[in-house]
């Protein structure tokens, strides 16, 4: 199967943060099987024609997450049992979520109030709320 | 067998080789079809590569004859399909760079690997390589093997031994020393030493280059055009590298045919050793002729239009 990966240049999130966030998901949902390999840093910033400074720190982050593993000369690699994230791993990753979303939904000019109401029908599974799942 | 007979057996191996090569050559998928409109960068990248190619092929011929008139006695040949070689991978590179990123949609990506194994032809590369060990080997051997000739150049083949002499009934042993030139000694193969090098080098560089050509990995109707652009591209350096190779090892081995089965009445050894570089010649000339004609006819397989 093909992962593919996008880079909105009009995205607000920076591209490091929107490579991270589909390679980890692709990771999270087994589109990616532990030991597979990524592309070189150069050849997959060549392909996105992005700096390659981009590709090394969605890598760098996608390995502090322990989601791959980097050996010189070995390339990078899918680790084989991603390992489960700390308490405050996981609050980070909420955090740069939620910050991502707030960002978004205030390019389309609505108030904090809307956006916090927004959350909530998303959270409650009631009829009129949409539940969302990732 | 007499020289007659030889060089009739040599003609005849020659034409069915050569009828052998056109047969394969007319059957060669001659194109990559994919739609040029839907891909525009693509099909720009892909008239550059073919341009390039075959620019490529006429400059190479051009520097060959050159090239081969540089030096004394011959010198200049022994260099000449290397720099040709040069020449030519030179030009699939600038070919490929001129639509560098054809196939790329900025911003779009797929998670793949893209090595240089990928794109090369097994059995084309299996035989570059042997004929590079054989090439090299028979140069080592040519260059120990030599010896000064009268202007003190090392290019002159000796041999002295014991030659039995029938003067009436009786047998009689002289000591007799003979010399033959051309032979392919240090004079002829530093200029191998040199080109080939250069040749081996810049065609790797070319594979890699092409192997990370940018591209749109995500998008299913592009990648098998692209695929098929990338092994012809491919095809193309290493068929360059194999044609100065062969070309390089037909020089080397006719030479010293010529010289080591001059030296026939010392021995079986050297009418063997002369054979053996008669056989080196002739799969020279085999793989050369094939090389040649992946160089002119590019395959690559026909993709379906999408």
């Amino acid at each position: 199967m093909t992962v593919a990966l996008r880079v909105d240049a009009t995205d607000p999130t920076p591209p490091y943060e929107q490579l991270h966030r589909q390679l980890a998901t692709a990771i999270a949902f087994g589109a990616l099987a532990p030991g597979a390999r990524l592309p070189s840093v150069r050849q997959l910033a060549a392909d996105l024609g992005v700096a390659t400074g981009t590709v090394m720190r969605a890598y760098a982050e996608l390995e502090s997450a322990g989601l791959v593993r980097s050996r010189r000369g070995g390339g990078t690699t899918v680790a084989e049992a991603p390992r489960a994230l700390s308490p405050d791993e996981r609050r980070h990753s909420l955090d740069s979520q939620a910050a991502t979303f707030v960002a978004q939904a205030r390019l389309l000019g609505v108030t904090d109030e809307v956006i916090a109401e927004a959350v909530q029908r998303a959270l409650s599974p009631e009829p009129g709320g949409r539940e969302v799942s990732t | 067998m007499g020289a007659g007979m030889f060089l009739i057996l040599l003609v005849v191996v020659v034409a069915v080789l050569a009828a052998a090569v056109i047969s394969w050559a007319v059957r060669r998928n001659r194109g990559i079809v994919f739609d040029e409109a839907r891909y525009p960068g693509l099909a720009a990248l892909y008239r550059s590569s073919v341009r390039a190619r075959y620019i490529g092929l006429a400059a190479s011929a051009a520097v060959f004859i050159v090239a081969a008139s540089v030096g004394r006695l011959g010198r200049g040949l022994f260099w000449a399909p290397a720099v040709a070689g040069a020449v030519l991978i030179v030009a699939v590179m600038i070919g490929q760079q001129i639509a560098y990123g054809g196939a790329r949609a900025t911003g779009v990506a797929a998670v793949e690997r893209r090595l240089v194994r990928h794109y090369l032809p097994r059995a084309l590369s299996v035989a570059v390589l042997v004929f590079l060990v054989v090439l090299v080997g028979a140069a080592v051997w040519t260059t120990v093997a030599a010896g000064p000739d009268n202007l003190g150049l090392a290019r002159a083949f000796s041999v002295t031994g014991a030659v039995t002499l029938w003067e009436g009934t009786s047998p009689e042993v002289v000591m007799v020393g003979s010399t033959r030139t051309p032979f392919p000694g240090a004079y002829y193969t530093l200029m191998l030493a040199i080109g080939l090098p250069i040749v081996v080098v810049l065609g790797g560089i070319a594979l890699w280059l092409t192997a990370r050509r940018p591209r749109n990995g995500a998008d299913p109707g592009l990648v098998p055009a692209d695929d098929a652009l990338r092994r012809q591209t491919a095809e193309g350096i290493l068929a360059a590298v194999g044609l100065a190779v062969s070309v390089s090892l037909l020089g080397v081995a006719a030479s010293a045919a010529m010289a080591v089965g001059g030296m026939a009445e010392f021995g079986v050894g050297y009418t063997l050793g002369a054979a053996g570089f008669v056989i080196a010649a002739l799969l020279s000339l085999a793989l050369a002729s094939c090389c040649a004609v992946l160089l002119l006819v590019p395959g690559g397989g026909v993709v379906n239009r999408s």
